[in-house]
């Protein structure tokens, strides 16, 4: 890891060296080291993009001083992630304009904070009632406030927005979310490494695969492994299934949002085939078990026939789409609506299809190869419109890409082992691992602790930077058409709350 | 118009006939742990605590299982495609008495759904809303889920119920007009599966005294395991 150790007093200058040399924040990583330190451990991992590897930046934070200049005036992508490390850590960032509450829930203690290492797992203070949440105030005649939420109306995961309005105009969105806080990343702590592995690939249902291979990756690099080819053409085998069955779920849940009823219901049909593949593959229709630190727990178990079955429904899908493209009242309702603007993409850090939809040319399939994506030929489409409509057609061209590379992955499956083993890991060495996962960058932070245990594990997937853009791209459209604009981002509460 | 007609044609009827719940499962799917497979002494490397340390029954627990199979030989096979059904009180899971085989299919009657999401991964959901899909349909048995608590028959909580959700839970239940029950859909809902113990959760609907509860473990439980176990809960309101 390319990692150097700053003081606190330095850190911001550095973060500014690096933001001038085009780097991206990749994820922030707080965690207690009074183990065997004076303080907390402060990382900041950018990406250099393209060929240019990661840089990741250290800072010790004194237990007697447990403040840290927030960084969110160099990069501002860094807002959610510095208010998380004061909720769960209780380290204060200095200078962060919006230091409310973000993670912990509403009834929760002052000044208790559970990623300490003195907070005993499992440990549960007694139930309260909730505090009211600090809403930002908005005024002004004839502004109504909508609150939403955090049950929905159909089938969707728990969360809140107070939207307020004028007429059917929305003048601001404000989105409460990690109601589905599971504590995940405290639960991980202490276990080894390959039981975490239940827990991860738990921590979201329609990209475990994704966690389960990043995760996988952050200690294959502790322990400077090489997966063997065969275990790593099947790990991007599995993770373009999981981006085939997601995308294709997203264009159907986009013509829900408009009331296209073909589309919709083409978009089920389909994904269920994919969800069918995948459990003929791995006994699993979400892929769960599969993956493990060194490479795959088993061989597929039905590979004959797959590439004949994945060519029946490239036609199938090519069919369906055709007549989505064609129609032009369904096209017509997706432009424009919810645009996301590529300055606004770039400074809040937008990841995967939603970034590359604003015009943010970014994957790291292709920018920072693992698995088997290095000997493949990643295609990434780029739209420039930063609606609906860009962020439709960016999952139908990359549907298009993702059947292209099955083939190619398929057609040419080396042979031989699918597994190392782990072997001793080197404690208290910070390390990390990501995915491309169908919502962008997913990216897990790890500390270990002797006896191939967890000490730290952090988790940024993509709904983490995607989720604060979301109210930007809202502004200004009416609300019927939240749900549209939702729908096209298609973000995980799960993944984010953790 | 014309294209979507002819798309339609070509698709045909994917739904099954009415006696069925869904598409045919596979055989390797893992539906349930087959208690002989278990290796012996493999309680430690349960995650969940579904395993007896001793005794002749290597499950302890199926309302803990996760389905991981870490307690199998490596390579993990030792499951069985038949999904684990629906169970009427939490202490069946433990003892392993399954309801009589509910009236599948059956025509008749109607059930309204309303769904919470208590902290779940999002693969029940995804399982809840693959019901909707053409490939299950579950319309076709009266089925559906509703934008309010008060045209609810029963509540689908799927997740952990975690501190957040709590008095969402409360007050869901209490705008559902009786008769009225409870599926705890998946592991998670019915012990907290595999967040169990956290800071931040409350260990599934297990400790929850509010109302009436059938019990469905799984991860996630399969759309055909949703599905019968709902109309296991529109059998059970009718004859309230």
């Amino acid at each position: 890891m390319n990692l150097i150790r700053v003081a606190k007093a330095e850190m911001l200058g550095v973060v500014r060296g690096i933001k001038e040399r085009g780097g991206v924040l990749f994820t922030v990583c707080g965690s207690d080291e009074r183990l065997w330190d004076h303080g907390f451990g402060l990382y900041y991992v950018f990406s250099l993009g393209k060929g240019g590897g990661f840089q990741t930046v250290a800072t010790m934070v004194d237990a007697a001083d447990a403040v840290f200049p927030s960084v969110t005036s160099v990069f501002e992508a860094a807002h959610w992630d510095e208010r998380e490390i004061q909720d769960l850590l209780g380290l204060v960032p200095l200078g962060h304009l919006d230091p409310r509450p973000l993670v912990r829930p509403d009834d929760w203690p002052e000044g208790l904070f559970p990623l300490r290492k003195d907070f005993p797992a499992g440990e549960r203070p007694p139930l309260v009632t909730s505090r009211e949440y600090p809403f930002t105030p908005v005024g002004g005649e004839g502004v109504f406030q909508v609150p939403v939420g955090p049950v929905h109306a159909g089938i969707i995961e728990s969360g809140h927005f107070r939207f307020h309005a004028v007429g059917e105009r929305i003048i601001s969105l404000e989105a409460r979310l990690f109601y589905n806080h599971r504590g995940v990343e405290k639960l991980a702590e202490g276990r080894e490494v390959e039981e975490a592995m239940f827990l991860v690939e738990r921590i979201c249902g329609s990209c475990s695969c994704s966690h389960a291979v990043a995760y996988a990756q952050a200690l294959e690099e502790l322990g400077s492994l090489q997966v063997p080819p065969r275990a790593a053409a099947l790990r991007s085998t599995y993770l373009e299934l999981e981006r085939l069955y997601n995308h294709l779920n997203d264009v159907g849940a986009i013509c829900a949002g408009t009331g296209f009823s073909f589309g919709a219901v083409h978009g089920s049909r389909l994904k269920e085939e994919v969800l069918a593949l995948n459990e003929r593959l791995t006994g699993h229709r979400y892929l769960f078990g599969t993956i493990v630190p060194g490479g795959l727990s088993r061989e597929p178990f039905g590979l004959e026939g797959l590439a004949g079955d994945l060519a029946a429904l490239r036609e199938d899908w090519g069919e369906t789409v055709a007549v989505l493209l064609d129609n032009e009242s369904f096209r017509e309702r997706l432009r424009d609506t919810g645009r996301l603007s590529r300055e606004a993409a770039r400074r809040l850090g937008v990841v995967g299809p939603a970034a590359r939809a604003s015009g943010v040319d970014r994957d790291l399939r292709r920018d920072h190869p693992y698995a088997a994506y290095g000997r493949l030929e990643v295609t990434v489409p780029v739209q420039q419109g930063g609606d609906v409509e860009a962020r439709f057609l960016i999952r139908v061209k990359e549907i298009a890409a993702t059947f292209a590379l099955l083939e190619e992955l398929l057609t040419d499956l080396p042979a031989g082992g699918i597994r190392v083993p782990l072997g001793e890991l080197p404690p208290y060495t910070p390390t990390f691992g990501y995915t491309e996962s169908p919502r962008g960058a997913n990216v897990h932070f790890l500390l270990t602790a002797p006896g191939n245990r967890i000490y730290r594990h952090r988790v940024r997937s993509a709904s983490f930077p995607n989720w604060a853009a979301v109210p930007f791209a809202v502004e200004g459209n009416m609300l019927p058409d939240f749900p549209l604009i939702n729908k096209s981002f298609e973000l995980c509460y799960a993944c984010l709350d953790r | 118009m014309l294209t979507i007609l002819k798309k339609r044609w070509k698709t045909g009827v994917i739904t099954p006939p009415n006696g069925e719940l869904g598409p045919k499962v596979p055989a390797v799917a893992r539906g349930r742990l087959v208690s002989s497979r278990v290796t012996p002494g493999a309680a430690a490397a349960c995650p969940t605590g579904a395993l007896s340390r001793c005794g002749s029954r290597a499950i302890k627990d199926y309302g803990r299982c996760i389905l991981c199979g870490n307690c199998l030989p490596p390579g993990r096979d030792g499951f069985s495609p038949e999904w684990l059904p629906a169970f009427a009180q939490r202490e069946d899971c433990r003892t392993w008495t399954p309801p009589a085989a509910a009236a599948r299919g059956k025509a008749g009657g109607s059930l309204q759904i309303r769904m919470l999401d208590a902290g779940s991964c999002n693969a029940c959901e995804q399982e809840l809303g693959a019901l909707a899909s053409p490939a299950y349909d579950f319309q076709r048995f009266g089925l559906d889920v509703v934008a309010s608590p008060r045209h609810a028959d029963v509540l689908l909580v799927s997740g952990p119920v975690t501190r957040m959700m709590r008095q969402a839970l409360e007050r869901t239940w209490e705008a559902m007009p009786a008769p009225k029950m409870v599926l705890a859909a998946g592991t998670c809902a019915v012990s907290g599966g595999i967040f169990r113990s956290s800071y931040a959760t409350l260990d599934g609907l297990e400790g929850w005294e509010g109302g009436p509860v059938i019990w469905l473990p799984g991860c996630p439980p399969r759309p055909q395991a949703i599905l019968e176990a709902l109309l296991a809960c529109r059998e059970k309101l009718r004859g309230s």
